[in-house]
């Protein structure tokens, strides 16, 4: 005789993977977003319902279900869904955990990006400034065109594989080297040329230095530009300051309009620190965007160890948070009418709710990138250079990979760490390393002055994706996937 | 999927079945035990020689004490003596014929 269908024919109890499962409401539809992996899913309203059952009541077996669901549902209907959950891991045997991710190994680092600290002095004074090095113009460390020259023939190296490889030039103020820029240019086309490969050039500046001359010869070599402004003058002049401590708003500006008027080759984004007092995120944008022009702006909470008067208090960060979702509203606004709002930070959330980012390291830093000081050492990143954190080789004795690859391990190991469990840990990955050094003397310390902001923000960016998708689902592959895709 | 829609790239890929996210099996817990379970391809050890499924514990190791393969009738009722003369199965698995039902 044919058994009678099991309603469920998943056996046992199960219970609901608070790790694996992480539930979104947003106007009236309900999602999972699935930790380990970073997909995002639309439930259906069983679905929906089965989690709910289990959310509530923990563990369930297929006799508490069978009784909920009578004569509401059909028993293959509530097993297929329960089927699904099970599949993704989102329901389990209580008692039993989710399958850990052992760390990746970092054997092999496919450098894509270096980045030149041409010049430690600047020209400017700023007061967040993260710099250790940090000197006067003249005072300052300047790199040798032999090291420079040594850190492109390792990028070559280490990038065999790579068809792009991205030179980048920071400092200080590097166009107060710009001598050696022009050199480092010729040599890198040149060479590159001669082994097949392309190579972009990307350049931060303060914008003091930016002269007509200057403009058309970085339009001429096809430099990425980023400015670092702060806004309308007085959030800018509050803390980007010369070296003799006046203003620079007037000058920026000018420089940064002659620049927007005339550059052809690349869209200028502009970076700006947020401080104590400078946490006016949509104000900022407007400014910047609207007024001066940049293609897209980009928002860094200022890096600071406790007790720093320029620091962000837990009251300034909820306000910054609070402005970025304010701005993040009117991102999908223009989205949906197929326009792109140019905000950084929200671009580039976007981009990885769609794609499913699942980070095990927070960024390529100490893997696709390394940053080169005055001296050679390779460094993390540019925000490292002249740090006392110790460096990872130098550019003529190469990478040392087995520090670099114990860092990388390190980096991934979130065991008794609170990553461990956080719903967003595959997004964020413990954050800045940077970040992390400045405040804590630890670059694998998690940011956790900000991590409830984050999971937040990264909460806001979910909903604002569905919505997005919902309206305008061209939208990602007009705006977001071009940035990913290679030029 | 039908009561999950996928809404993005990676959502869509495990759907689809495509996804780079392979766990090592010892690390799934699922059946009977964590080393025993039928379909192990290595133990927590690496080794494999207390699993059922590979070579080592086939036929005799797994069918009397606690898993009935499908390759093995039903020795206690109906084909009592179906390897008789084959006492190890590495050795005479040849003799080892196969069985159809009786009328």
């Amino acid at each position: 005789m044919e058994r009678p269908a099991d309603p469920l024919s998943v056996e046992g109890r199960l219970s609901l993977a608070r790790d694996v499962v992480h539930a979104v409401r947003t106007d009236g539809r309900r999602l999972l977003f699935h930790v380990p992996t970073s997909a995002l899913f639309e439930l259906d309203a069983l679905a929906a319902e089965v989690l709910d059952l289990f959310a509530a009541r923990d563990v369930l077996g297929p006799l508490d279900l069978a009784r909920h669901f009578e004569r509401r549902a059909a028993p293959d209907a509530v097993a297929e869904a329960l089927g699904e959950l099970v599949g993704l891991g989102a329901l389990r045997p209580p008692g039993t955990s989710a399958p850990s991710r052992p760390p990746v190994p970092v054997e092999r680092f496919p450098l894509a990006t270096l980045v030149l600290n041409v010049n430690t002095g600047c020209n400017l004074s700023c007061t967040y400034c993260y710099k250790e090095d940090l000197a006067t113009p003249a005072a300052g460390k300047r790199m040798t065109l032999a090291t420079a020259a040594d850190a492109f023939e390792l990028l070559l190296r280490e990038a065999a594989e790579r068809h792009r490889v991205n030179l980048a030039f920071f400092g200080g103020e590097p166009l107060t080297n710009l001598p050696l820029i022009r050199e480092v240019v010729a040599y890198a086309e040149r060479r590159a040329h001669e082994v097949g490969k392309t190579v972009d050039f990307t350049l931060t500046t303060n914008g003091t230095l930016l002269t007509d001359e200057v403009i058309a010869w970085l339009d001429a070599h096809r430099f990425g530009l980023t400015v670092s402004m702060d806004g309308p003058r007085e959030l800018h002049d509050r803390n980007r300051r010369t070296v003799g401590g006046g203003p620079t708003y007037d000058v920026v500006v000018a420089r940064a309009r002659r620049l927007l008027a005339r550059y052809r080759s690349r869209p200028v984004g502009a970076r700006v620190t947020l401080t104590a007092g400078v946490t006016d995120v949509v104000g900022i944008h407007r400014h910047l965007r609207d007024e001066i022009g940049f293609f897209e702006v980009g928002f860094s909470p200022v890096t600071a160890g406790d007790g720093a008067a320029h620091g962000l208090d837990a009251a300034a960060l909820a306000e910054v948070f609070a402005g970025m979702q304010r701005l993040g509203e009117d991102y999908v606004a223009a989205a949906l009418r197929d326009e792109n709002l140019g905000f950084s930070n929200m671009h580039q959330l976007m981009t990885d709710v769609a794609h499913g980012m699942a980070k095990a390291l927070p960024c390529g830093a100490g893997v696709g990138m390394l940053a080169v000081d005055g001296d050679g050492g390779l460094n993390l990143c540019h925000r490292f250079t002249g740090s006392s954190l110790p460096t990872f080789g130098t550019v003529a004795g190469g990478i040392d990979r087995e520090r670099l690859a114990a860092f990388a391990l390190a980096a991934q190991e979130r065991a008794g760490r609170p990553c461990e469990t956080c719903r967003i840990r595959h997004l964020c990955a413990g954050g800045c390393y940077h970040e992390s050094y400045a405040r804590y003397g630890d670059p694998l310390a998690p940011v956790a002055h900000y991590c409830d902001l984050l999971r937040a923000w990264v909460d806001f960016g979910i909903a604002a994706y569905v919505r997005i998708l919902e309206g305008n689902p061209g939208f990602f592959a007009r705006h977001v996937e071009p940035r990913r895709a290679p030029a | 999927m039908k009561h999950l829609k996928p809404l993005n790239d990676k959502a869509r890929a495990i759907d689809a079945g495509r996804t780079a996210e392979v766990q090592p099996m010892q690390t799934v817990p699922a059946g009977c035990s964590s080393v025993f379970d039928p379909g192990w391809e290595v133990d927590f050890l690496g080794g494999v020689a207390s699993l059922c499924q590979p070579m080592e514990a086939d036929l005799y190791g797994c069918s009397d004490p606690c898993w009935w393969p499908a390759q093995v009738p039903d020795t206690l009722n109906t084909y009592p003596d179906w390897n008789k003369g084959a006492d190890s199965a590495q050795r005479d698995w040849r003799v080892l014929g196969s069985v159809f039902p009786k009328k």
